[in-house]
């Protein structure tokens, strides 16, 4: 809110330099974000937080000013209100929960046109426009005492009076904006006898609204229901002065004030020949709050010992009445301006800003520890481990958008529409899909960087993904994806673009770490990948992610030419499956004979199948069988190729000899030709 | 023995002299020199000459030593020379084969590091869903429908009653509704609103949130505690002050500014010109965000806090634009090793 330290001294005795002033209002509160000097004055730009619907005003604030620092307020002065003969206008107010009190009055023979020099400024000053004399000076009784007024033209009102209703559904309305709204029950109206005039506490409507032929002018000053008011302009998207201060709620006593203000206002500058009595509706003022306040209390909560006394001066300087209820026990009486005080908690926090929060101590709570449980979860402990072990391993952690278009998920990437989550209130097309995936925003980042001719990507993400639970309601799951791109790194001499392999290592290396055992690769075509290498992980029979190479086709949507290699793993269904700190099993004792197998057998027999088969054949005396040699080419017939195995005996209780190792090489090696059809070397 | 000395001399001067190579000098190196060489022979036989002969014959073994470890330097002077003009000796100015080092995520980095410190000030983390609903992220939270107070938190909806959190306190709430005081937890998370992205605005980004609850927890402890966070984190010298402001959640509540890091409190364009960067928002728990989780609201008191992360990591790092932490960008991931 703009404020003008002219008109702010026009209420309040300052005996501040500005600058300070506006620091020290920071430091209570009152945020002053900006100072600027503007026709001989100075504008501050104050931040009123949202309890304090009580500071939107000049008088507001030098009330405030006077809190703060006890300078003297000074009394509101009003001109004499003559001619009040005209009758009463006809007020009948329909929904009382929605309009605590309303005053009209009826102003006639005004001579609307442009104001005066000084309210022209102090109207300017507070970044508002000029309209003419009759809008100019409700405005002012606005910025002045925080009370929204509206003036119609009488004449233009149909019937005899004005009524404070719900709309009627389907009731439309012109505004003075020349916006059209369409009404609803939930929101309150002003209206006359055929229609409404107004949007209670938002915006006037077009056809009453005052022009320069207007003579005669009913002047409203109402309280309206915040709540109400705060629905009413999120459904049409309409904030005003008027709405921004009712939805925050007003002083019920301020209603009258300003509705004489503004009428002598009037009298004075657009010459209104006669002015009616007011007819005032509704109920004069709230019941008036007590708190019980603790002295103790106040201390207990801040830590420190501010003195009785201390605190009373605080609590009057604030105009707030004080009742000694016992030595520790003080009623309060709360004024009818500060709405945000509605507990003991509330003053104690009136208390410590006036007192000053640089003056509170600094000091450690006694409690010694969290709680319950351990200080990590195990959740967060797995996840710092592979986060810890992929980057030892080279990756580097990336961090997505959860929020994608439309677009990208139902175009690009083929999920079904009716699949995805999606956001009721979306800012833009980036934010209309809660991703069901990481790998759409992998194909960003990796895009991003490839256009910027980075070509060497080795990428993971720990992040949610989103799907609809069996019930509809949506829910979340943690997530790893990981991606490889571009050159292996290992020899800046030797460069080969990444393969399968390398992510298929990075996940044997993260399994290995995690101690997760008996997982496979089992080959599977899934949407988005290649058919030429598509595939779930599964640990113990249970599906835990999926792994492979980019299709094409979706590459080609995003422009991408190089051939990208993901991977993405649900932590929950790993969870189960990693295994805690192992026990140390000591050294073989006995050394061990390695012996190797070469075979040429079927191109399509797979490795898993041949280890399985070497393992079951030589049982527990094959400590470690692996694959060191493939070969496929013109030295092996077609459709075939040659593979060789090294396989490790050793016994736990003695050391084998070379005949018992020879009896199981002959007898796997029989084995092997028979069952794979193979040719042994 | 002398003779034997002398042959040796000879025979060395001249196989030295031939040495084509370095190997080919270290061969000779060790064949004199070395633990069982001819000099080492010699020695051994100085001490079977009669007494008379041996200091002479010692002086002389002496000597050869000697003349043999300089003329098998000067030759390893002369062919290192003509070595470094022919491919034997490596450019170790050449790069190495350097595995590759990853890198965690500057918000991470700096969640990691925030969190650390409270761990050590004896806290627990704690974590909850993004997916949240109006009850944990609004009601419970004392923040009413048709409230002005939600303007503070635009948020995005999904369906129904859900929504994505906007901030992190309804783990708060979540947390207190299974848990009993006393405890002290930390809470990271991502969090989103509808903000139109620019250089200093997201619709994602994260925070930590703190709750100490206990018997006698106050104000005082909030600023003691957070004052520790501070000069742990940003350094000694950082100035803290406490500025009133309001949160639904708590009461009394406070913006916590620190003195500006870049310019030291004098002014510049990062604080604003005003000496002050705000980083945190806390305060003490509100008694009706007690009541909702059914705490006896006269017997336990509690603080809270909250930061965002990108705009400490922002200070810390010397960051100016946010978007910089979701286009994972390489060469901008790769300077956080």
């Amino acid at each position: 809110m703009r404020v003008s330290y002219n008109w702010l001294k026009e209420h309040v005795r300052i005996r501040l330099k500005p600058k300070d002033l506006a620091d020290r209002l920071t430091m209570a509160g009152l945020e002053v974000k900006s100072v600027e000097k503007k026709n001989g004055d100075l504008i501050f730009e104050i931040e009123v937080t949202s309890n304090r619907s009580d500071c939107l005003s000049i008088y507001g604030v030098a009330r405030e000013i006077q809190g703060i620092f006890g300078f003297k307020l000074k009394p509101l002065k009003f001109g004499l209100l003559k001619n009040a003969r005209l009758n009463k206008p006809l007020i009948k107010i329909e929904d009382r929960a929605g309009c605590s009190r309303y005053i009209g009055r009826i102003i006639d023979g005004v001579e609307v046109g442009p104001s005066p020099r000084w309210l022209v400024d102090k109207i300017e000053a507070a970044g508002l426009r000029p309209v003419n004399n009759i809008v100019d000076i409700t405005n002012f009784c606005l910025l002045e005492l925080g009370q929204p007024l509206h003036a119609f033209d009488c004449d233009r009102l149909k019937g005899g009076e004005i009524i404070v209703r719900r709309a009627r559904k389907g009731e439309e309305i012109t505004t003075i904006d020349n916006v059209k709204c369409r009404l609803d029950e939930n929101m309150l109206v002003i209206a006359d006898d055929a229609r409404p005039v107004a949007i209670a506490g938002v915006i006037g409507g077009k056809d009453t609204e005052v022009t320069s032929s207007t003579k005669r002018i009913l002047l409203e000053s109402a309280y309206f229901d915040p709540p109400r008011i705060r629905r009413a302009l999120k459904e049409l998207g309409i904030s005003t002065e008027s709405s921004y201060r009712f939805e925050r709620g007003i002083d019920l006593k301020a209603v009258p004030l300003a509705s004489e203000r503004a009428a002598t206002l009037i009298c004075d500058l657009a010459k209104a020949k006669a002015i009616s009595q007011p007819a005032d509706v509704g109920i004069k003022e709230h019941k008036q709050a007590r708190i019980n306040l603790r002295i103790s209390k106040v201390n207990k909560v801040l830590g420190m010992d501010i003195a009785t006394s201390k605190c009373k001066a605080i609590l009057r300087q604030l105009q707030l009445k004080i009742r000694q209820k016992g030595k520790d026990l003080l009623e309060i009486k709360i004024p009818s301006f500060r709405k945000d005080l509605k507990e003991e908690i509330d003053l104690i926090e009136e208390i410590a800003r006036i007192y000053g929060y640089e003056k509170v101590p600094e000091t450690l709570s006694e409690i010694p520890i969290w709680g319950k449980g351990s200080q990590r979860s195990n959740d967060k402990i797995i996840e710092d481990l592979i986060r810890t072990t992929l980057i030892e391993l080279g990756l580097n952690e990336v961090i997505t958008y959860s929020l994608g278009s439309k677009d990208s998920f139902i175009n690009k990437l083929n999920f079904n529409e009716g699949e995805l989550l999606t956001i009721k209130n979306p800012l833009s097309s980036e934010t209309e899909i809660l991703r069901p995936s990481l790998l759409p925003g992998f194909l960003n980042v990796i895009a991003h960087n490839l256009n910027r001719k980075i070509f060497d990507i080795r990428i993971f993400e720990l992040g949610k993904s989103y799907f609809s639970k069996v019930n509809g309601s949506p829910s979340e799951k943690s997530i790893l994806a990981i991606a490889l791109c571009g050159m292996r790194v290992k020899n800046w001499q030797k460069k080969e673009p990444v393969d399968i392999f390398d992510l298929k290592g990075i996940i044997e290396a993260l399994f290995e770490k995690l101690r997760i055992s008996r997982y496979e690769f089992v080959a599977k075509p899934l949407p988005l990948l290649s058919l030429a290498a598509s595939s779930v992980i599964k640990v113990r029979g249970e599906d835990i992610g999926i792994f492979g190479k980019f299709g094409r086709v979706i590459l080609d949507r995003h422009d991408i030419k190089h051939s990208i290699f993901i991977s993405e793993l649900d932590l929950k269904a790993i969870a189960p499956h990693i295994k805690g700190e192992t026990r140390f099993s000591g050294l073989p004792k006995y050394p061990s004979v390695v012996r190797d197998v070469s075979l040429i057998v079927d191109e399509k027999i797979p490795n898993s199948e041949i280890i399985n088969l070497i393992r079951r054949a030589c049982g527990d005396l094959a400590v470690d069988i692996k694959p060191y040699d493939l070969y496929r080419g013109e030295q092996v017939p077609k459709g075939s190729k040659s593979i060789l195995y090294s396989i490790e005996y050793r016994a736990s209780d003695r050391t084998l000899t070379d005949e018992e190792v020879n009896i199981l090489d002959g007898k796997l090696r029989e084995v092997l030709a028979k069952a794979l059809n193979a040719k042994i070397r | 023995m002398l003779n034997k000395i002398k042959s040796t001399e000879s025979e060395a001067g001249n196989e030295i002299s031939k040495a084509s190579d370095l190997d080919a000098l270290d061969n000779l190196r060790i064949k004199y020199l070395g633990r069982r060489g001819l000099i080492a022979e010699l020695f051994k036989q100085v001490a079977t000459t009669p007494d008379e002969d041996r200091p002479k014959v010692g002086f002389e073994v002496n000597s050869l030593k000697g003349k043999i470890e300089k003329l098998l330097n000067e030759k390893q002077s002369e062919l290192l020379e003509k070595s470094f003009l022919s491919e034997e000796v490596v450019d170790l100015t050449l790069p190495g084969f350097k595995p590759p080092i990853g890198t965690k995520h500057p918000i991470i980095k700096t969640i990691d590091k925030i969190c650390e410190i409270f761990l050590g000030l004896g806290f627990k983390i704690v974590e909850g869903p993004e997916v949240e609903t109006e009850f944990y992220n609004f009601e419970a939270l004392n923040i009413p429908l048709d409230h002005p107070s939600r303007d503070m938190f635009d948020t995005f909806y999904i369906k129904g009653e859900y929504l994505l959190r906007s901030h992190t306190s309804p783990v708060q709430i979540r947390f207190m509704e299974n848990e009993k005081p006393p405890f002290k937890i930390v809470v990271p998370g991502k969090v989103y609103r509808p903000d139109a992205v620019d250089a200093s605005h997201s619709f994602m980004f994260h925070q930590i949130e703190g709750l100490v609850v206990g018997d006698d927890v106050t104000f005082a402890d909030l600023k003691g505690t957070l004052k520790i966070f501070i000069k742990e984190y940003f350094g000694e010298k950082v100035k803290m002050r406490f500025r009133p402001h309001y949160f639904p959640f708590t009461e009394p509540s406070a913006e916590v500014d620190i003195s500006c890091i870049i310019c030291g409190g004098l002014g510049c364009s990062v604080c604003g010109r005003k000496g002050w960067l705000e980083i945190l928002g806390c305060g003490m728990v509100h008694p009706n965000v007690f009541r909702t989780v059914k705490y006896n609201s006269e017997k336990v008191t509690g603080y809270a806090f909250g930061m965002g992360v990108e705009r400490i990591a922002m200070l810390k790092y010397g960051i100016s634009d946010i978007r910089l932490f979701f286009e994972n960008d390489m060469r901008f991931l790769g300077q956080f090793k």
